[in-house]
């Protein structure tokens, strides 16, 4: 169903149908970019060429892909693993009760596609990491609405293996914006990402609150908060009563939450806290985390912005983390987030080590502690071997020692590894782990 | 800087793929496991003289088994295993920690479940989870909950604390008695 006149047999760009985007890119202006020259060529791009990638397809995420389709972007593909419930549909507009149940990636593309003409939003009921970096390389900007700090950091350390350097020069062309937005409650941030240049999620980690997680030995002994009342009930005593014979609590039956309530209502009297209410005692068992559908359309429109002007170069990005908080008022700010010198995940730029297959590990090592700049005493090198780790040698644990002696003789090819293979390395004289780069020479 | 990568970008008309050999995601070193080389290297070095710690795996550096035989207190004598499992989301959640030692504590129930607030990922006060802490830090706190962080004031096993409040000489008898039973 197109709402926007139905024009669909005129190649989906009839008359004046990005008129509001031409204004940006086809005439000069006072903010545009020092750069700037005005062209068609944009908007072709965005509309045939440009491809994003929108990671969530929750609150932010349907905002998004809102934003991104009416803004003229038709190559997106969303990445989202969970499935509709009756609570996103205060806010996350793309759904219905009737899709209660159904992916929301899929759910999501279906009603972008059939809305907006000419769109092409192609859904992955799947997780971030179900894919690997032959997939992520394929788009020009990413943006992400996600719900966890992990999986954040997750598509960090994946864009920042793809960046590329020749003598170490970084490759600008390796570089794959990444647009982070988050939100909770009242308030929230947008961030431009440019992994190897800017600050990356790993340099600002200590930004992020901390996860609220309830500790036994309190909820056991020595409740402070209604939340550990509820959770004394919820934890403690429902598997001690099983009230309604030996079935698990289930968040959405109305019965069972009123039987925690009760006896969440009991505990507090017990310790003179107050605030148990039946709604607290809901979200507390469904680990419900209030959201609000103005923060999310807010963020999103930053983000959304973000990507156009990062796309068209046509104005100046965010440099580079905006937050925004309207609890009471209305706030916000934004500056420059530094990268961080010793930040584990984009400080380091792997060094080259260049063997051929045939040598053996022990040449590595002797590398490691006879060469000039490194003089390493005792290193320990492990690497990721389909997807796990491979401890090569470990010198300092006498019991690794001796099961990785056999190593040191057998060469690099026979280890498993190949050309371009990652090794980390550990010793007293680095203060964190080494990254180097096997180069194979011949 | 940025316009002239976007530009370059869009005049490939899309991306070229670059012959990468083996940055894929699996030969790509997470973090975890970056920090468990440098972390494990370290630490028998830094082990207090009461622990030792051994790997089943010499692969599975996120796994392993602590011994801590406490040399005074209430637990002298004893000889009690920890299991330690490092998660992928290492360091920003803290290891996942486990008594194998059936245990007579007032921060230790008798199914192994540890109370230390070191291993907690949110606390109110400060003493939690952080990114800066390390595996050494965690064998020192696991040492300390034998000496000065026994702590009967607020305690997960309810029981022993009760125990030790009612009657000290019967909770050290009941505490040796599960030494000999359990803790050899």
């Amino acid at each position: 169903m197109a709402v926007d006149g139905g024009h669909r047999d005129s190649g989906c760009n009839w008359e004046g149908r990005w008129n509001h985007v031409k204004k940006f890119l086809e005439r000069p202006g006072p903010f545009t970019h020092p750069d700037f020259e005005p062209s068609t060529e944009s908007l072709q791009f965005l509309l045939e060429t440009c491809k994003i990638l929108v990671i969530g397809a929750g609150g932010l995420g349907c905002e998004l892909l809102k934003n991104l389709a009416l803004s003229g972007f038709r190559l997106i593909h969303v990445v989202d693993m969970d499935i509709i419930d009756v609570s996103n549909l205060n806010r996350q507009f793309l759904f219905r009760p009737k899709d209660v149940g159904r992916p929301k990636a899929e759910v999501a593309a279906d009603f972008i596609n059939s809305r907006i003409p000419g769109c092409k939003v192609v859904p992955h009921f799947k997780k971030i990491q179900d894919f690997d970096d032959s997939f992520y390389r394929e788009f020009h900007i990413i943006v992400c609405g996600l719900d966890s700090i992990i999986a954040r950091r997750w598509m960090n350390g994946m864009l920042i293996s793809l960046l590329s350097y020749d003598d170490g020069v970084l490759d600008p062309s390796s570089i794959i914006p990444l647009i982070d937005g988050g939100t909770e409650g009242f308030k929230g941030n947008a961030r431009v990402i440019l992994p190897g240049m800017t600050a990356c999620i790993d340099c600002t980690l200590e930004l992020y609150p901390p996860q609220i997680n309830f500790p036994m030995c309190t909820i056991a002994s020595m409740p402070r908060l209604p939340e550990h009342c509820i959770e004394y009930a919820r934890i403690l005593q429902w598997p001690k009563e099983n009230p309604f014979g030996e079935i698990s609590l289930d968040g959405d039956n109305p019965e069972h939450i009123q039987w925690v309530f009760e006896r969440a209502q009991e505990r507090s009297a017990e310790f003179s806290i107050t605030g148990v209410t039946y709604r607290l005692t809901q979200g507390v068992v469904k680990r419900i985390i209030p959201a609000v559908a103005s923060t999310n359309a807010v963020i999103a429109a930053s983000c959304a912005t973000e990507v156009f002007k990062i796309a068209t170069s046509a104005y100046i990005p965010l440099n580079n983390y905006m937050v925004f908080n309207d609890v009471d008022g209305l706030y916000t700010y934004t500056f420059e987030a530094e990268r961080k010198e010793n930040c584990s995940a984009c400080s380091q730029v792997p060094q080259d080590l260049q063997f051929p297959p045939s040598a053996k590990l022990q040449e590595v090592l002797e590398y490691l502690t006879e060469n000039a700049s490194l003089q390493m005493k005792s290193p320990a090198i492990t690497t990721t071997l389909e997807g796990k780790n491979k401890t090569l040698y470990l010198q300092s644990v006498k019991s690794i020692e001796e099961r990785t002696r056999p190593n040191l003789c057998k060469t690099l090819k026979e280890l498993g590894l190949s050309d371009g293979q990652e090794l980390a390395v550990a010793d007293v004289t680095t203060p964190q782990t080494v990254l180097f780069k096997l180069n194979f020479t011949n | 800087m940025l316009t002239l990568a976007s530009k370059l970008k869009r005049e490939d008309g899309g991306k070229t793929g670059r012959a990468s050999g083996a940055s894929d995601s699996t030969h790509r070193i997470s973090i975890r496991d970056r920090l468990l080389t440098k972390e494990v290297a370290e630490l028998e070095t830094n082990l207090p003289s009461t622990c030792k710690a051994s790997f089943p795996d010499e692969d599975q550096l996120h796994h392993f088994q602590l011994a801590v035989s406490p040399d005074e207190g209430y637990y002298q004598s004893g000889r009690f295993q920890f299991e330690i499992n490092v998660p992928e989301a290492y360091n920003m959640v803290p290891p996942k920690v486990r008594c194998l030692t059936r245990i007579w504590h007032p921060n230790i129930t008798e199914n192994g479940e540890i109370c230390l607030s070191l291993l907690r990922e949110h606390s109110i006060d400060g003493t939690g989870w952080a990114p800066t802490r390390t595996l050494k830090d965690v064998v020192w706190g696991l040492n300390s909950l034998f000496t000065d962080l026994l702590n009967f004031d607020d305690p997960l096993n309810i029981d022993a604390a009760e125990h030790h409040l009612k009657d000290k000489e019967d909770f050290r008898t009941k505490v040796q008695d599960y030494i000999k039973r359990y803790a050899r």
